[in-house]
């Protein structure tokens, strides 16, 4: 294909995804509760002859194609229909709104894209050396930052703080008056903006960094980087002349689907600063719920990002010869075809159709899963019978003689189907009987009843013990029992997994940080001293008060034994050492964990807490038995009584430092109780402006956030594995169509479609887990086909199709095992992803009201002024707390990826 | 056919002690331990062994181009009469691809596909000689023609070159600068038979035409029996025989390179193939002794406690204790 086709292609795709973004555009709009006639008529803003012209104009009375049609013409003739809140036509507030967003975005990531390149470059060349360590954690650490925080905490800091900085909100002064000083304006203006463009530049400069460290890593491993060293070149001339210009091409095109992220950094950055773009329009427009702005607006955002993308696009051929040059232009390796079979149409109909389930309604699958069954009905027979077949009591004693946690699993795939039957029964019935189907809709989202049927509504014995066999709750603990038995199977591979992993340094402390937030979640309720929900615990806007005296000073001996250790152990590092015992670890390790459990413990029984107690009691027995095993195996390498005394004092030395972490946690673990919590009480962390305790808001915040970011992963990681899967392994049409989905996915600003999906929606956990989930998947969905791509051509995958393997069987067997560990570090990615858009869509006032959750601290923080009035013990904290959590997650993900990437582990 | 007689040169290149291990994360890879071998001017030398027995860590060694994870232990290489392997950062720029250059493993890979491969070989030039462009470019050119390739097709980037094609360009890559030494790795590996007797072809007429010295590193014997005076073996990071080509294939000393040889299949003659039972030694913990003696049919108990040293017998080198029994 020559380089003229090449771009004509790319053309055409982006008008496709422009056409395709006007539909979801229309979709979402369209499925607002009630139709928008009503809406219209119910809305006071619209004055009666507003009313009629939109009416006309969109043909809200016409059947659903027409109106479609109409729609089309209206936006591709910029006729965007009026504001409610404005009152005004919304096309040219727009423009005038995207013109400033567009000065403030395009020098900003200008910037941001050079010092991201510089910085991983530098990080890649250095790989595992203090300089990519000190890049990549810099990197790592300004994408955690939320954006909006990011601004917040500047703009207190050097507008209100030092004052070097105009705090007034805007492009310029307001009230002053430039008319005819136009150097005059532009400084004013540029003093109004060196805030908010560095806002926008450290908080993607990360990304940007990131990208280019793993593109130039890939490039670092090729044959020719090795002939560039044996010519003698310079090392920098071989990062700049050989390996930069290869890097360059994978770079372009990711920064240019990453600019999505831009603009929606953009947006946060708006809202903080009060700076008249469009992201601020889009905050008023959640606000006012004014549909038609926020529909102009996305419509508005996502074809300048596609033209941006269009012009990277075009950069991008212009860097690789291999297309300018007019060769054979192939993505990937691509080779024919898979033939499909007609399981290859149903599943991918269902994926087609998962994608878009938001859209379209969670019982669309039903009826698809039902064809499925009705289709298949043999092979769900045998599957079913060989499930049951492993209960056979021969079967049974085999397995537990060779191998018992198989046992665990069998049982629970068994419950675990008759739960799914009975779920699917329900859901069945759900569809057939429409106010089933709202019952069992209240009882899986939010309802907590169990079983999970009004009182007042009469329903026959059978009705009650399906609900039970089929409550979420059942499934829960069913997966959890699977999951264990799972892990039992597999410890031998996963010790060696988790040893690699404790061995690079990210991941421990990424874990460190992972375990100290679900720790936070486990026992929340006794850490935390006040009911977080409670109001006027103490007085409004109450500052932090200082610790207790015995506290500081237990904190402080902590500390200072925790750093005088770390000092002795760096020093003593230098010399030549010998390898650290496994039962060092243990034991250490051991008591640290029995130590806090011990202090959870100590504090459950003072103030009554039972399932805290147990926690703890199982926790404390976890570390007795990791102390036992390593007590053994110290006994063993006991005889040889060197290797003790070589051990010894750097033993004592962990032990100093052990114990200081443990006087740290109690520290500040106690520091609330031993004080009197009664009225105005001590308020660690300060009180809001309802006077609720901001400590133990902190505290149990951590919930809502981990079980939003999980759930949503898991619903995001599903759908992209999916599509990866079939994309890669079918290939063909099958591919080419999945990967444009997922490249419109990738252009559009996710962000900006979960702000305006969860505004329509209206606010809930259900609504942001949805969103989350939904919009998320297509990094997984890239990274999982290129996977795919290259393992389908291995010759066990022929080997197994020659043995007669179908398709099915050879992906979920074979393929996605392969792919399996790549998945998980994805997730971990993800999952930090999917926390941040939580904060981000809290701090947009579109988090559950009822919930307490960082996000949702922040946005009333903002808006109670806070940066104003200086109350900074309400900022920092959950921002604080956000990008611990971030940071910890994506240096778990980080170091998985460092050892599951198979790119990465060649070296 | 391979002639007889050794050019009488002097000695270009004089390893001696070498041990380069690689620490990794699970223990220390002894990949070369301990190995001597000299290579003359205008000589071919070639270097065989099973896979991963240290042969292409030898060559990387000889450019200073280890990965990170490779130390030099010890030992002194040579070259000139300067030693390589203490050659400061700044020098070892200077040195590389003047004095030794390489033809790598997958030449397909080894040409930067972003730059032209006329552009790729005036810069090795250029890092090195002050002379204007034009100059470095007719150079260049003289050396692709010179490997029968059209000058036309200088201008062209690597991807749209045949596999053959890329190989000889790499080949005149390395020739650029007229290096005294050149080392080839797996230079026909992963080429067809035919292009592979292209290859061969060149390094005659490279042999007939210039005083070149060459180090062919590969695991086909054929390869070496066409083209080198000398041929090295190698065993677990150690040299197991050394000797002029034709005593090599005629009367091999080592029972290791004996089974290499009669595991080579022939097209004409219809002998058994033969193979060795068992894979090498793991080298983090090689065994006691000597390194083949778990898959040797010769062992004897001395075998088993101690390493054979390399004893050289009028230009034959094995490390065998019992060479003059089998």
């Amino acid at each position: 294909m020559a380089l003229r086709d090449v771009l004509l292609k790319r053309i055409a795709q982006a008008i496709v995804t422009i056409f395709i973004v006007l539909g979801i555009d229309f979709v979402i709009f369209h499925i607002l509760p009630g139709d928008p006639m009503t809406f219209l008529a119910r809305n006071p803003n619209l004055t009666e002859v507003a009313q009629e012209r939109l009416i006309e104009q969109f043909g809200l009375d016409k059947p659903l194609w027409e109106q479609f049609i109409l729609f089309l013409g209206n936006f591709l003739s910029m006729r965007l229909g009026m504001s409610f809140h404005f009152r005004e036509e919304v096309g040219p507030i727009i423009m005038h709104h995207l013109g400033n967003t567009l000065i403030l975005v395009v020098p900003a990531s200008i910037m941001a894209i050079v010092v991201g390149i510089w910085i991983g470059k530098n990080s890649a060349w250095r790989r595992g050396k203090a300089g990519d360590l000190f890049g990549l954690l810099f990197s790592l650490i300004t994408y955690s930052i939320p954006t909006f925080w990011l601004g917040m905490f500047f703009i207190m800091l050097f507008a209100f703080g030092l004052g070097w900085f105009p705090a007034t909100p805007g492009l310029t002064t307001p009230g002053m008056d430039f008319t005819g000083d136009p150097i005059g304006l532009i400084v004013d203006m540029i003093s109004h903006l060196m805030l908010p463009w560095t806002v926008l530049i450290v908080a993607i400069l990360g990304s940007f960094a990131l990208i280019t460290r793993n593109a130039l890593l890939d490039v670092l491993s090729e044959d020719y980087m090795l002939t560039a060293k044996a010519k003698g070149r310079t090392e920098k001339d071989q990062l700049n002349k050989e390996a930069m210009p290869n890097a360059m091409i994978p770079i372009t095109t990711v920064i240019a689907l990453q600019l999505g992220f831009s603009v929606a950094g953009a947006l946060q950055t708006e809202v903080v600063f009060s700076y008249p773009g469009i992201g601020n329009l889009i905050w008023e427009g959640v606000y006012y719920r004014d549909y038609p702005l926020l529909q102009a607006a996305f419509f508005m955002i996502t074809v300048v990002v596609v033209f941006a993308n269009l012009i990277a696009d075009f950069i991008y051929f212009y860097l690789d010869p291999r297309i300018r040059v007019g060769a054979e232009f192939t993505i990937g390796d691509e080779k024919p075809p898979r033939p499909l079979s007609h399981y290859g149409f149903v599943v991918i109909a269902i994926v087609a159709l998962l994608s878009t389930w938001a859209v379209i309604g969670i019982t669309t699958i039903l009826p698809l899963f039902i064809l499925l069954l009705i289709l298949k009905r043999k092979a769900v027979l045998v599957f079913l019978r060989n499930r049951l077949s492993t209960l056979t009591p021969s079967n049974l004693i085999y397995a537990w003689k060779n191998k018992r946690s198989q046992i665990l699993v069998r049982f629970s795939v068994i419950a675990l189907l008759v739960n799914l039957i009975a779920l699917s029964i329900i859901a069945i019935s759900g569809v057939f009987i429409p106010e089933w189907g709202l019952f069992w809709g209240a009882a899986f989202f939010g309802l907590r009843e169990f079983p999970p049927i009004p009182a007042s509504v009469e329903y026959p014995e059978w009705a009650l013990t399906l609900a039970s066999i089929a409550h979420p709750s059942v499934m829960q603990i069913i997966i959890v029992i699977l999951t264990i038995g799972v892990l039992l199977g597999k410890r031998k591979s996963l010790g060696a997994t988790s040893s690699r992993f404790i061995k690079t340094r990210m991941g421990t402390v990424g874990t460190a940080i992972v375990v100290m937030f679900a720790g936070m979640t486990l026992f929340g309720d006794i850490i935390a001293p006040y009911n977080p929900e409670a109001f006027f615990t103490g007085l409004w806007y109450q500052p932090p008060d200082v610790m207790p005296e015995s506290q500081m000073l237990m904190l402080s001996v902590g500390a200072a034994s925790l750093i005088g250790a770390t000092l002795v152990w760096w020093i003593l590092d230098r010399f030549k050492r010998p390898e650290i015992p496994r039962y060092f670890i243990n034991i250490l390790s051991g008591g640290l964990i029995l130590f806090i459990a011990g202090i959870f413990g100590m504090q459950s029984l003072s103030v009554e807490n039972t399932t805290t107690l147990i926690y703890s009691a199982s926790i404390g027995v976890i570390a007795c038995v990791i102390i036992l095993k390593g007590l053994l195996s110290a006994r063993k390498e006991f005889s040889l009584q060197q290797s003790w005394k070589i051990h010894l004092p750097r033993f004592l030395i962990a032990l100093v430092g052990v114990i200081g972490v443990g006087f740290i946690v109690q520290g500040i673990l106690q520091a609330p109780w031993v004080v009197s919590l009664d009225f105005p009480g001590y308020h660690l962390m300060g009180t809001d402006q309802l006077g609720r305790d901001v400590y133990s808001q902190l505290i149990i915040a951590v919930r809502i956030t981990l079980l939003i970011g999980i759930v949503a992963t898991g619903m995001s990681v599903v759908i992209g594995t999916l599509i990866g899967l079939i994309a890669g392994y079918y290939g063909g049409i099958i591919d080419s169509f999945l990967m444009r989905f997922t490249d419109i996915f990738f252009v559009i600003p996710s962000l900006l479609l979960m702000i305006i999906m969860a505004a329509v929606l209206g606010p809930s956990i259900v609504t942001l887990i949805i969103v989350i989930g939904l919009f998320s998947w297509s990094s997984t969905a890239r990274i999982v086909r290129g996977q795919v791509l290259s393992i389908k051509e291995r010759a066990y995958i022929e080997r197994v199709r020659a043995v007669g393997g179908s398709n099915i069987y050879i992906i979920g067997k074979h393929v996605l095992a392969a792919v399996a560990p790549l998945v998980v570090a994805n997730t971990i990615l993800v999952t930090a992803w999917a926390i941040l858009s939580e904060v981000v869509l809290d701090f947009f006032g579109l988090g559950d009201p009822a919930m307490i959750s960082w996000g949702t601290m922040l946005y009333l923080a903002f808006n109670a002024g806070s940066m104003s009035n200086n109350l900074w013990w309400l900022v920092f904290p959950p921002g604080i707390m956000v990008v611990l959590l971030l940071l910890g997650v994506s240096m778990v993900g980080y170091a998985m990826d460092e050892i599951a990437n198979p790119r990465l582990r060649r070296r | 056919m391979s002639s007889s007689q050794i050019p009488g040169g002097q000695p270009l290149l004089k390893v001696s002690g070498l041990k380069v291990y690689y620490h990794i994360s699970q223990g220390v890879v002894k990949a070369v331990d301990d190995i001597d071998f000299t290579v003359n001017c205008g000589e071919f030398v070639g270097l065989s062994g099973e896979s991963g027995c240290g042969k292409t860590t030898t060559a990387m060694t000889l450019l200073k181009i280890l990965p990170r994870e490779g130390v030099i232990e010890g030992g002194q290489a040579l070259f000139n009469n300067r030693d390589i392997l203490s050659l400061k950062k700044k020098e070892i720029n200077a040195f590389r691809w003047q004095e030794i250059s390489m033809v790598f493993q997958g030449a397909m890979n080894s040409l930067n596909p972003v730059h032209r491969v006329i552009n790729q070989m005036i810069n090795a030039i250029l890092i090195h000689e002050k002379m204007p462009r034009e100059k470095a470019k007719e150079i260049a050119l003289e050396l692709i023609e010179s490997v029968g390739i059209e000058r036309s097709r200088a201008t062209a980037y690597p991807h749209e070159l045949s596999g053959g094609m890329k190989q000889r360009l790499m080949i005149a890559l390395a020739l650029v600068l007229h290096p005294p030494l050149v080392i080839a790795d797996e230079p026909t590996t992963a080429l067809d038979v035919m292009i592979q007797a292209q290859i061969l072809d060149l390094f005659k007429q490279l042999r007939q035409r210039t005083s070149l010295s060459l180090l062919i590193i590969t695991h086909d014997l054929s390869v070496l029996a066409e083209t080198c005076d000398k041929i090295i073996i190698m065993y677990a990071g150690k040299i197991v025989e050394e000797a002029p080509t034709e005593i090599l294939f005629n009367e091999p000393a080592h029972p290791y390179t004996k089974k290499l040889i009669s595991s080579f299949p022939s097209i004409l003659a219809d002998k058994e193939i033969d193979f060795i039972p068992g894979n090498p030694p793991d080298l983090i913990d090689p065994p006691a002794g000597c390194n083949f003696h778990p898959r040797c049919d010769y062992v004897i108990d001395r075998c088993r406690a101690e390493s054979p040293p390399l004893v050289d017998e009028g230009g034959h080198r094995v490390a065998c204790f019992r060479r003059n029994e089998i």
